[in-house]
């Protein structure tokens, strides 16, 4: 190979790497600047008394704006899509490390027990910038995707999580809760009977976070509730066994801590998007339930 | 005398040599197809019988070396190629690396010559074949997978959306399969060229066509050349008569739907292609009616894509009812907005990077900014480098497979 050839070749190679990590650079510090929860979190913005989180049911079933407004303190939800209690473990012990005044409650939704997956990872991925906890959940998981962001800085910021976050920017970050009622038909023929499933590592695994949690919140003094929020009653029948099933194993599997069970509490069709998400009315019902019959008196 | 005979035995070998490939393909790809429907006439008939078809695997990339052996005989037979006595040489036209699986289809007498000749490394070849590698994987990566993340759901669960998130699927449809083909293509054109083989051109800016006519000589290039060259001209061409003319654009269209696999949905994508070219050559007259407004070239341009796409949505469908069910759905003009808000990153991402193509193929069409770009090595260094950084941060990597690795 000649001299000219070689010094193209890493001229290359150097151009692309002092690029990628100045565009990485500037990206996260972009990041900063988003109201997104998480970036906010990551960003030393996110201080709370109230922490929410869980996966889309968490997410779509608690409005932080009526709990602020009722308790009288910051309330923030950092529940994520699809996300599984190994990363709200992550999520809590990060936010232990960047703040040194502890949130007095942290609200659980449980379904991230058994539903969704870790693939929540790939799309929170852009924070492993920031978190070594993060990075190394990616690592065990997703190897491939933690070397390809090796390589290339940018590639952790290529996920819809960045996207939303920049666009978070320029349009402040607010609860939007679902609209639109549900399908009163149910299809009996999708029902796999899968949601609920007690048999599989995934469900160890976040038992084992779950536990973490409640010690870590223990130790900290941090009052930990875990919530199961509405299901659709006349669809979670068709997999009622399981679901007690996984209620009793979860409740048999973790310390002294009760599960406060709403999945029955709200029977009309018109408080929900789909079976497992409440829509904005039921969301605004299932709300006052929560602090009228629960947890108002000895919330704090 | 001699000579007559000669011919005649060319001939006989010729059709020999057709009827043995065109065999072994017809049995991998299109015999169970047609048992399958002769057991459908007969079902039709009251014929009752038990059904029976082969467990066939079949060869990766048979459509592709097949077109290349029978390029070969007829190039032979009209002496436009010498015979290659090489094994080793003729093996490595059959099958060369980059474009054995999906194209493009190369002629013999363009690149057995070049196998022939010894292989001189070109620096600037080689970072021409690097900047065509890399597009290549944009196209691919950034735009094909993206799109498809969109896509496949409107496709395998149409019910879901409603008419405006189905039309824009089957839009983005067409771009999917434009940045999966044209993607591949360019990265075996370009790992051709940085070996240092010249493979043609496969796609120019097919999107910017202005006919249909025009867009058979910008898509799939080597395959249509191919076909007009080895079946439509052989058949007769323009030769002899209208009728007979759009008789053999029936025939041409049809074996290039079946060129993409044994299902009706295929045969029916090349018949409307056939009757969308036949339509437009007869309203030729009103086609070439103000040629120079730009405006009108626009119209011109979108209708076509338009055209393209709802062929496409026949392309992309199991069969023929699911088809039609899309289409109705897309008329129905009903629910507009459903399926879509779910996936509104990727819509957002893939109309970001449909646009990027878009201009991409608009200005490298323009001969003066091609030539600034040829002669300009800083230039080509920086567009490597923003490629290299673009397909990194807007790339897909969910490994979805090439569409056109099943043909």
């Amino acid at each position: 190979m000649k001299k000219q050839h070689l010094i193209i070749f890493f001229g290359f190679i150097i151009s692309f790497l002092v690029v990628d990590r100045l565009s990485s650079f500037f990206l996260n510090s972009l990041l900063n600047k988003s109201t997104l929860p998480h970036a906010k979190l990551y960003a030393g913005n996110g201080q709370t008394k109230i922490m929410i989180l869980g996966n889309s049911r968490g997410y779509r079933s608690f409005d932080e704006n009526y709990f602020s407004k009722i308790t009288k303190r910051k309330t923030i939800n950092y529940s994520l899509l699809g996300a599984s209690m190994q990363i709200h473990e992550i999520i809590i012990k990060d936010y232990l490390d960047i703040y040194n005044e502890y949130p007095k409650v942290i609200l659980i939704e449980l379904s991230s027990l058994t539903e969704g997956g870790n693939d929540a990872i790939k799309e929170f991925r852009v924070y492993g910038y920031k978190s070594k906890r993060v990075s190394k959940f990616v690592k065990n998981i997703y190897p491939k995707i933690y070397y390809g962001g090796k390589v290339s800085n940018l590639f952790q910021f290529n996920n819809s999580t960045f996207f939303n976050a920049i666009q978070k920017i320029f349009i402040p970050y607010e609860f939007k809760p679902l609209k639109g009622v549900m399908n009163s038909l149910i299809d009996i023929n999708t029902i796999n009977k899968n949601t609920f499933n007690i048999n599989n590592d995934y469900y160890d695994e976040n038992i084992k976070s779950l536990n973490r949690i409640i010690n870590l919140c223990e130790e900290k003094n941090i009052k930990l509730y875990l919530i199961i929020a509405p299901y659709y009653p006349e669809r979670l029948k068709f997999e009622e066994n399981e679901y007690n099933l996984w209620v009793k194993k979860t409740n048999e599997n973790i310390k002294n801590i009760p599960i406060i069970d709403f999945s029955m509490n709200i029977k009309n069709i018109r408080y929900f998007h789909d079976w497992k998400h409440i829509n904005k009315d039921g969301v605004q019902l299932f709300n006052k339930i929560l602090f009228d019959n629960l947890l108002y008196k000895d919330f704090l | 005398m001699n000579n007559e005979k000669k011919k005649e035995n060319k001939k006989k070998f010729m059709y020999l040599s057709i009827f043995l490939n065109a065999g072994i393909f017809f049995i991998f790809k299109y015999l169970n197809f047609f048992i399958d429907s002769l057991y459908l006439v007969l079902d039709n008939l009251n014929f009752s019988l038990n059904k029976n078809t082969f467990n066939i695997i079949l060869p990766i990339g048979i459509s592709f070396f097949t077109f290349q052996k029978l390029s070969y005989i007829f190039d032979l037979y009209n002496r436009k190629c010498n015979v290659e006595k090489n094994y080793i040489i003729f093996s490595s036209y059959v099958s060369l690396f980059p474009q054995l699986i999906a194209g493009p289809i190369v002629r013999a007498k363009k690149l057995l010559p070049q196998l022939n000749k010894k292989i001189k490394f070109i620096l600037s070849k080689f970072i021409d074949g690097l900047i065509l590698v890399f597009w290549g994987f944009f196209l691919k990566l950034c735009l094909a997978d993206t799109l498809s993340v969109f896509v496949d759901p409107c496709f395998d669960n149409t019910t879901s959306f409603g008419s405006i998130s189905l039309l824009l699927g089957s839009i983005f449809f067409s771009f999917q399969l434009y940045g999966d083909f044209a993607g591949y293509s360019l990265i075996a054109i370009g790992l051709g060229k940085m070996m240092g083989f010249d493979f043609g051109i496969n796609f120019n800016s097919p999107y910017f066509a202005d006919s249909i006519r025009n867009f058979w000589q910008r898509w799939h290039i080597s395959l249509s050349t191919w076909f007009r060259d080895y079946v439509y001209i052989p058949l007769g061409g323009n030769r002899n008569g209208v009728l007979n003319r759009y008789k053999y654009v029936l025939i041409t269209m049809s074996l290039a739907g079946l060129w993409h696999g044994a299902n009706l949905t295929f045969l029916i994508w090349g018949l409307i292609h056939a009757i969308m070219l036949i339509i437009e050559d007869s309203f030729s007259i009103f086609f070439k009616f103000k040629q120079d407004n730009s405006f009108f070239k626009l119209i011109k341009i979108i209708f076509v894509f338009l055209c393209i796409t709802f062929a496409l949505i026949v392309f992309r469908s199991d069969n023929l009812t699911d088809a039609i069910f899309f289409i109705n759905k897309i008329f129905e003009f009903k629910n507009l907005f459903d399926g879509a808000s779910v996936h509104k990153f990727y819509i957002f991402k893939g109309i970001l990077l449909i646009s990027v193509v878009l201009f991409t193929d608009y200005f490298t069409n323009k001969s003066k900014i091609k030539e600034k770009f040829n002669n300009n090595n800083k230039i080509r260094f920086i567009s490597l480098l923003i490629l290299a950084l673009t397909i990194s941060f807007f790339g897909t990597f969910d490994e979805v497979p090439f569409i056109y690795f099943q043909f």
